[in-house]
Parts: C-alpha cells; sequence; structure tokens
C-alpha cells in the first residue's frame, strides 16, 4: 500500500459515515400500508362484519358458501337459533353469503373494506383457529334473552287474559243457556239439506 | 430397458432409408436428445415439453400436462347453481368473465329464465374488458418469450386499468365472480361506467399508438415469426384449432358472428382474420382483435339500457341440458350442463380452447429448429389453467 492511498482511508471513512447517518433520517422508501387506513372501493370484498342483532340464525350463507367456510355456532337462545362464524384461512372472499342473506334492509353478514388481516408469529394452528366472529354477541345474545322474557311474560300475560275470558264467557253461557240452545240446531240443520241434494 | 420412447412404440425415420423403432432406439441416444422444455422454463408455465432433437432439429414434441389439475368439473358438481361460478370462472384467471356467461347461459336455458337487457349488456363489457385482458397478457408474453420484455411492461400497465374498473365492479381484481345465472351480481354504477372509459381510453390514445410504432411491423420480429409454424386454411381446420389460431389460419370463425349471445347481435364489430397462418399472423390477430375489442366496449356503454340487472334464478332447476358455446378470449369455449332436477349442477363438461391448440402443436413443430419452439409455443396462446381445468 502506498501513502497516498493510506491519507485516503480517514477521508474516505469519514464519507461513508455521513452517508449512513444521512440515511437514518431520510424518509422511508417503503410505506407501512397498514396504517395509512387506504378506503377501497364500494364493493370491496375484504373482512367479513357479522351483526349478530340482526342474524335470523337461517344458515342460507353457510348453504351459499362455495368453500364451506361457515360455520352456524348455536346461541342457546331462540331467536337467532345460531350465528355464523367464518373460517379466515379458507374463505376466498366470493361474496355469495352477502347475496344469500335474506335481512333487510340491511344485511346480517357483510363484506366490509377492512383488508389488513395480519397475523404475528403465525404457526397453521394459529391460521385454522382465526376467525371472523360476530363482534356484538353477548349483547345481541342478552337482547334477545330479555325478548324472551319479555315474550314469555307477554304470552303469561295473554294465558291469563284467555282464562280470565273463558272464565267470564262460562259464567255468561250459563245465564244464557237457552236462547243458545235454539239456536244450534238450525244452523246445523242447513248443511245438512244441502248434503242431501248432491247425494 | 427404461426408454420411453420404445416402450410407446414410436418409429423414427432418421435418415431417409433406414427406419429405427422399438429396442434399436437406444443405440441412437448421441444421435437422438430428449430435452425437458419446462417445467422450470421461463416461458413454459406449469407445463412440461418433451423434445425429441436430432442436432438442432425437433423430431417430435409430446406435451406432459395436469401440473395445474384442479378437478374443476368435479367440484361443480358440488356446488349450488349460483355459487358453481366460482369454480367455473377459475379455469383461467385471466378472461374470468367468459366461462362465467358461458355456464351462466347454459343454466338460464335449462331453466327457462329470461335475462333482463341491462344484463346482457354489461355481461358484454365485461367479457369484452376480459379479452382484452387476456390479450394484453398475450401479446406482452409472445414478445416476452424472443427475449424482450418491454411489451408485457407495456402491457400491464395497460392492464391494470382495466382491473382497477373490475375492482370498482365486483370489488376484486381477478377473481371476480360478478356474473351468476339470472343476470351479473352487482349494478354497473357511474363510477364503474367512467372507470371503464378511462381504460379504453388509456388503451387506445396512449398504449395502441405507442405499441404500434415499435411492437407492430417490427423487421426484427418478423424474422423471427414470419413463415414459422405455417398452418393452412384446410389443416387448421382438420387440427381443430381454436380462437385467434384459426382465424390467422382464415377461418373466419367466431361465436360472437355466428351464434350471437349476450348483446352482441346487437353491435357492430367485424371477425379479424389473416391468410398466412403463421406465428405473426396469429400475433397479428390477436392485435386487432384488441382494437375491435375496444370499440365493441365503446357501443355496448352508449347502448346500455336502464332497469333491472339481475332477475331471480330457481334455487331447484328442472332436469334437463344444454350446450353453450361462448368466443372465449382464447377461443370458442363449450360447456355442457346436465341438470338431474337438484339445487345444483349434475355434470358439467368444459370443452377448451387452449387444449384443443395443444394437441395441435406437435403436428406444427415438426421439424422446425429448436429455438421455434418457443415462439410456436407462444403464438398458440394457450392458458394452463384451461389446459388442465
Amino acid at each position: 500500500m502506498e501513502a497516498k492511498d493510506a491519507l485516503k482511508i480517514p477521508f474516505e471513512a469519514t464519507k461513508k459515515v455521513i452517508r449512513v447517518t444521512k440515511a437514518l433520517f431520510a424518509p422511508k422508501a417503503t410505506e407501512i400500508w397498514w396504517d395509512k387506513g387506504i378506503k377501497r372501493e364500494l364493493h370491496y370484498r375484504g373482512k367479513h362484519i357479522i351483526n349478530a342483532e340482526l342474524c335470523i340464525g337461517c344458515s342460507m350463507c353457510a348453504r351459499a358458501c362455495p368453500v364451506n367456510c361457515i360455520d352456524m355456532v348455536p346461541t342457546g337462545v331462540k331467536k337467532p337459533r345460531a350465528v355464523p362464524k367464518v373460517r379466515a384461512n379458507e374463505c376466498i372472499f366470493c361474496g355469495l353469503c352477502e347475496d344469500a342473506c335474506p335481512t333487510k334492509p340491511e344485511k346480517a353478514i357483510k363484506l366490509t373494506d377492512h383488508y389488513s388481516m395480519i397475523l404475528e408469529d403465525v404457526t397453521w394452528d394459529k391460521l385454522t383457529e382465526y376467525t371472523f366472529e360476530p363482534e356484538n354477541l353477548d349483547e345481541a345474545l342478552e337482547k334477545a334473552k330479555k325478548m324472551e322474557e319479555l315474550l314469555e311474560k307477554k304470552k303469561q300475560e295473554a294465558l291469563k287474559k284467555k282464562q280470565q275470558a273463558q272464565q267470564a264467557k262460562a259464567k255468561a253461557e250459563a245465564g244464557k243457556e237457552k236462547p243458545l240452545a235454539e239456536k244450534k240446531p238450525q244452523q246445523e240443520g242447513k248443511p245438512q239439506k244441502e248434503t242431501k241434494g248432491e247425494e | 430397458m427404461g426408454n420411453s420412447i420404445s416402450l410407446a412404440g414410436y418409429t423414427f425415420v432418421v435418415e431417409e432409408t433406414k427406419e429405427i423403432s422399438g429396442e434399436d432406439l437406444g443405440l441412437l441416444q448421441e444421435k437422438l436428445l430428449q430435452l425437458n422444455w419446462g417445467v422450470q422454463h421461463p416461458a413454459s408455465g406449469p407445463m412440461r415439453l418433451k423434445v425429441w432433437v436430432d442436432g438442432d432439429e425437433v423430431v417430435k414434441v409430446d406435451p406432459d400436462i395436469g401440473y395445474v389439475l384442479r378437478l374443476l368439473e368435479k367440484l361443480v358438481e358440488y356446488r349450488t347453481w349460483q355459487n358453481a361460478i366460482v369454480n367455473v370462472e377459475r379455469a383461467c384467471f385471466i378472461d374470468n368473465f367468459g366461462t362465467m356467461t358461458g355456464y351462466s347461459i347454459a343454466a338460464e336455458k335449462i331453466a327457462d329464465v329470461e335475462l333482463p337487457k341491462k344484463a346482457d349488456y354489461v355481461r358484454t363489457i365485461l367479457c369484452e374488458g376480459g379479452r382484452i385482458v387476456s390479450h394484453l397478457i398475450g401479446l406482452g408474453s409472445f414478445v416476452g418469450v424472443m427475449g424482450v420484455h418491454t411489451p408485457m411492461q407495456w402491457a400491464l400497465i395497460a392492464r391494470e386499468k382495466f382491473l382497477d374498473a373490475f375492482e370498482v365492479y365486483s370489488g376484486q381484481r381477478i377473481a371476480t365472480a360478478s356474473i351468476v345465472p339470472g343476470g351479473v351480481r352487482f349494478e354497473p354504477t357511474g363510477k364503474f361506467i367512467e372507470k371503464m372509459v378511462s381504460a379504453v381510453d388509456f388503451l387506445e390514445k396512449e398504449f395502441i399508438p405507442r405499441y404500434a410504432e415499435v411492437f407492430i411491423d417490427n423487421p426484427t420480429l418478423k424474422i423471427r415469426s414470419q413463415g414459422i409454424g405455417v398452418v393452412p386454411k384446410e389443416k387448421a381446420i382438420e387440427l381443430g384449432l381454436a380462437g385467434p389460431a384459426l382465424r390467422a389460419s382464415g377461418v373466419a370463425s367466431d361465436v360472437r358472428k355466428d351464434y350471437p349471445y349476450a348483446a352482441y347481435g346487437e353491435l357492430d364489430f367485424k371477425v379479424v382474420t389473416k391468410e398466412e397462418g403463421d406465428a405473426y399472423a396469429r400475433y397479428l390477430v390477436i392485435w386487432e382483435e384488441l382494437i375491435e375489442s375496444a370499440k365493441i366496449i365503446r357501443q355496448a356503454i352508449e347502448g346500455l339500457p336502464e332497469g333491472e340487472w339481475r332477475t331471480k334464478f330457481p334455487i331447484k332447476v328442472p332436469a334437463g341440458e344444454a350446450y353453450v358455446n361462448v368466443e372465449w378470449a382464447r377461443g370458442c369455449f363449450g360447456f355442457h350442463l346436465v341438470s338431474d332436477g337438484g339445487t345444483g349442477p349434475y355434470r358439467l363438461k368444459m370443452r377448451a380452447p387452449s387444449f384443443a391448440n395443444l394437441w395441435a402443436m406437435p403436428e406444427m413443430m415438426k421439424n422446425v429448429k429448436l429455438a421455434d419452439v418457443p415462439v410456436i409455443f407462444a403464438s398458440l396462446y394457450m392458458c394452463h389453467g384451461d389446459i388442465d381445468r
């Protein structure tokens, strides 16, 4: 190595250090796209949103699914008897479940424009466990239970009313037995005549 | 022993006077060399050509397919009438609208469902969009196999505009699942029409003049592809070629014109034919069809009627069968659909144009130079998903 080259070494080293420090504070060449909240188009078929309050548990979406990735999870309540659960690993995002959903005007299962589906430390088990589940299931279940209770109350009330009405009727009938007995034979007599004529 | 040629029992005339067959072929190993063109060859795609060469001359070609077999015809039997489209469209992802249209028309024929006019027009727009997308890749890959990759990049830029339009329409760029029995799935919104028009504008004003200036009538390209893989008119019919390859041999066969489906009967377009029948003619047919398709899209958008775009399709279809042909990007695609009165198809047979072209290829590749194999292969404009299904 000559003396001239040896002199150049510290000069070039400082050049490199400056370049590296510049690069550290420079704006990034690549973007982290999932932070940006980019809006996709109108019909974009991304992550599912399942609204358990709207769902009626008819399992039409599970039947429409071409890859059978929708499971109907039983809820234990009467109104949505079962709620869809989408296995995200198998879903092909065709959107046919949305087409099949019969709830109006808003669909209970919808494909949204959320497309960031990131899993960290992915293993096969984690992937198979990754599902789209109804977000407001607990609230919906509580509501459904309340509704059921209300319905039961109403039913019981209705039953009571009926019983009362029957009792009232029975009392009333007991008072007016004679006029009813006169009417009945007249009503029954007409159809008997008609059948005779037909024969 | 273990020689696949002798096992198959082929005979070759290597020298004019001497005929060699069977076990004796083993002695000719120095002269006859078997090459594997593919599966890892950049131009072949997921398929293999066994090429026997004598020096630089190709003696025999044997295609070896099945690398992307997905049993689509069988899978359809496990689907309902509506969601079978996701299997049908995957015959070839590049032009997925043509296959979905054919299947839907067949299902509508069996069920005796009448379509609203708007659905027909939207189908026409989408089918032509798919054809353009497919032809762009065909053009790019044809020049690409000769070692020039610029046209592919240009074609992909133009293709991207159409994919954007498809995304606005259906929500996906490639596997759109947008055409179902009983119409089309989504409303053709104003934004979709806008995007489609802008894509066609880009194609006609930017891509076509720029591409035509460089890669059409290009002397180097002509030297490489003119007079190679020539198929005369009679032989093209005999071999059963399909699509642009058939039209390049002078046969004006186009299902859109001969048996109009969707809205093609009401639109004005011409069938592109060439007389030469060589690789360059096939390239030019693809190129001119691209221009023609852009015109069809403009006409269909102008004539787009108002009204419903989807009618109710019954869940259970009465027993019966239908055979429907559609002009797909790569040729005439046949659908034989059988119903047994259930909730889904009983059987679907797909007649694929690329498959027909593939088995015509060994005939065309006899006594050509080894370097011409990729050129003929690319000029036939085949899709591997379509060959295997």
